[in-house]
C-alpha cells in the first residue's frame, strides 16, 4: 500500500496572545454570512459581492483542488454562485453554515464533473500530482487563514495514515469508495469505516472551537 | 442479517457527505437518510467539518475574471421564490445541531423518494397519496414532500433524446412541478438543460437544470394553467425559445 505525505505546515501553532477569540470571530463571520445571503435573497446584489469575496477563496479552493483545471474550476464555481444567487432564498440557517452549504453544493458538483470528466483519463496520474500538497501556502498570506491551515492540519494529524489518506482521496482527489479502496489495497467497508472515523475525528478536532 | 445491513448503511454518513458514495448505494442512502434523524444529523456534521479543508488546497486565488463574470451575470439570473414560508423570519440558529440538516441535499433526498414512490405506485397501483404518507414520516413535515401527499400529484416519466430517463412531479392543485432525473448526462461544456412550460401553441422559458447524478429542479410555473412541459439543451444561461429540445410530454 502506498501512502502519501500529508502536507504538514510549520510546528509552531500557538496563537498571539491579545488576538481576539478565534471562536467569536468565526461566529461573527458566519452570523454575518447568513445575513449577507438573506440580502441576497432580496436581490442586494452588493451584498452578494460581499458573500463573493468571502467565500470565494474557500469555495474556488475545494473547486480547483478537485479538478485541477483553472478552466473547469471557473465554470464549476460559476454553476455554483449562480445557484447560490438564485436559491439564496432557500438556504435555511437552521440547517447549516452558509459556508457548508455553499461548499458542499461546490464539492458535489466539481466530484461530478471530475467523474465526468477524468473518465477516460488516468485517475492514478491526476492524483499522484495532486496529492504531494506541494503548493499548500503559497497563496495563504494572511495570519487568520494561516492559524486556520494551521488548525485544520493539527487537526488531520491526529488521523491515522490510513482515516486521513482515505479522507483526502475522497475530499480532494475526487475519488468513490471503491477507487480509493483499490488504491489503499484495502476493503471497501473498511474504506467506508476509515472515512467516516476519520470525519469524527477531525469534527471534534475542530469542533471544539466551532 | 438485517440489522448488519443497516449498522452497514449508517456507516455510510462519511463517504456520504463527501461524495464518495457509489449511484446506487448513493440511492439507498439517500433513502434511508430521509427517514434516519440519526445519520441525518450526522451527515450535517460532516458537512460542516469536510469544507475546513479547503484551507489545505493549496489553490491559486479564485482569478478577477471570474468575480465579474459572475457578478455582471447576475441581473440576468432569476431568483427563485422560497420553498415555504418566510425566510426572512428565520434568524440564524448556527449551533443547533438537531436541526442541521442539508437543504440542497433534502431535494435530493426527495428524488430518491420520489423513484421509491413511483415504483411501489406502479406495483401496487395504490395511489401517491398514500404512498407519500407512508414514506416520508420521521423528518418533519416539509413542503418538498407535501407536492407527493397533494390528493392530484402525478409522476409523468419521459426518455429524452439523449437517452437519459425523466420524471415530472407534477401537482396542478398545488401548482407546482418538480424535474427529477436519476441520471442526467451532461449537457456539455457551455451548455444547460433548460426545463419549458407549454400552454396551448406557447412555449415559456422557465429553469435551468445542470447534468448529474440524482438532479432535481423545481418549475416557477404557473403550473396550473400549463398543458405541457418540455425540457431542451441551450446554451448556460439559458434560451428565449427551446433550440435542441429533449423531450416533452403533456400534463
Amino acid at each position: 500500500m502506498t501512502l502519501y505525505a500529508v502536507p504538514s505546515g510549520p510546528g509552531d501553532t500557538s496563537r498571539p496572545s491579545g488576538a481576539p477569540d478565534a471562536t467569536d470571530v468565526r461566529q461573527s463571520e458566519a452570523a454575518v454570512l447568513v445575513e449577507l445571503v438573506l440580502s441576497s435573497a432580496s436581490g442586494d446584489q452588493d451584498a452578494f459581492a460581499d458573500l463573493y469575496d468571502r467565500t470565494s477563496g474557500r469555495v474556488y479552493g475545494i473547486v480547483w483542488r478537485v479538478l485541477r483545471s483553472t478552466d473547469h474550476a471557473a465554470e464549476v464555481t460559476q454553476e455554483v454562485y449562480t445557484e447560490v444567487w438564485r436559491q439564496a432564498s432557500r438556504y435555511e440557517p437552521a440547517k447549516g453554515s452558509v459556508l457548508a452549504w455553499i461548499a458542499t453544493m461546490a464539492h458535489r458538483r466539481a466530484v461530478d464533473r471530475v467523474r465526468s470528466v477524468t473518465r477516460q483519463v488516468a485517475r492514478d496520474d491526476h492524483y499522484a500530482v495532486s496529492g504531494t500538497g506541494r503548493e499548500v501556502d503559497h497563496v495563504w498570506e494572511g495570519v487568520e487563514q494561516r492559524l486556520d491551515a494551521q488548525r485544520v492540519r493539527k487537526g488531520l494529524e491526529s488521523l491515522t495514515p490510513i482515516q486521513r489518506e482515505a479522507l483526502t482521496l475522497a475530499y480532494f482527489g475526487g475519488l468513490t469508495q471503491t477507487e480509493i479502496a483499490a488504491r489503499l489495497q484495502l476493503p471497501l467497508g473498511t474504506v467506508k469505516t476509515r472515512i467516516r472515523d476519520g470525519l469524527i475525528r477531525l469534527r471534534d478536532a475542530l469542533g471544539v472551537e466551532a | 442479517m438485517r440489522g448488519e445491513r443497516m449498522t452497514e448503511i449508517h456507516g455510510a454518513t462519511g463517504a456520504y457527505a463527501v461524495d464518495a458514495l457509489e449511484a446506487d448505494e448513493l440511492a439507498a442512502f439517500e433513502a434511508h437518510r430521509a427517514v434516519c434523524p440519526t445519520c441525518s444529523r450526522e451527515v450535517a456534521e460532516f458537512c460542516e467539518t469536510a469544507p475546513k479543508l479547503s484551507v489545505l488546497a493549496g489553490a491559486p486565488p479564485p482569478p478577477l475574471a471570474l468575480r465579474t463574470a459572475i457578478l455582471t451575470s447576475l441581473a440576468d439570473i432569476p431568483q427563485l421564490p422560497p420553498l415555504h414560508g418566510d425566510v426572512q423570519q428565520t434568524r440564524p440558529h448556527l449551533v443547533d445541531e438537531l436541526a442541521l440538516r442539508r437543504s440542497s441535499r433534502r431535494v435530493r433526498a426527495l428524488s430518491v423518494l420520489v423513484a421509491a414512490v413511483s415504483v411501489l405506485a406502479l406495483a401496487l397501483g395504490g395511489t401517491v397519496y398514500s404512498l407519500a404518507r407512508q414514506q416520508a414520516p420521521a423528518a418533519g413535515a416539509s413542503a418538498d414532500t407535501s407536492l407527493l401527499a397533494a390528493p392530484d400529484a402525478r409522476i409523468v416519466p419521459l426518455q429524452l433524446a439523449n437517452g437519459a430517463q425523466v420524471s415530472f412531479v407534477v401537482s396542478k392543485s398545488q401548482n407546482r412541478a418538480l424535474f427529477v432525473g436519476g441520471d442526467l448526462p451532461s449537457p456539455g461544456l457551455g451548455k444547460t438543460y433548460e426545463l419549458w412550460t407549454m400552454h396551448d401553441q406557447a412555449v415559456t422559458p422557465d429553469n435551468l437544470v445542470a447534468g448529474g447524478s440524482d438532479v432535481s429542479q423545481w418549475f416557477h410555473g404557473p403550473i396550473s394553467r400549463s398543458t405541457g412541459v418540455a425540457v431542451s439543451i441551450e446554451d448556460a444561461g439559458g434560451s428565449a425559445r427551446p433550440t435542441a429540445v429533449q423531450g416533452y410530454v403533456g400534463i
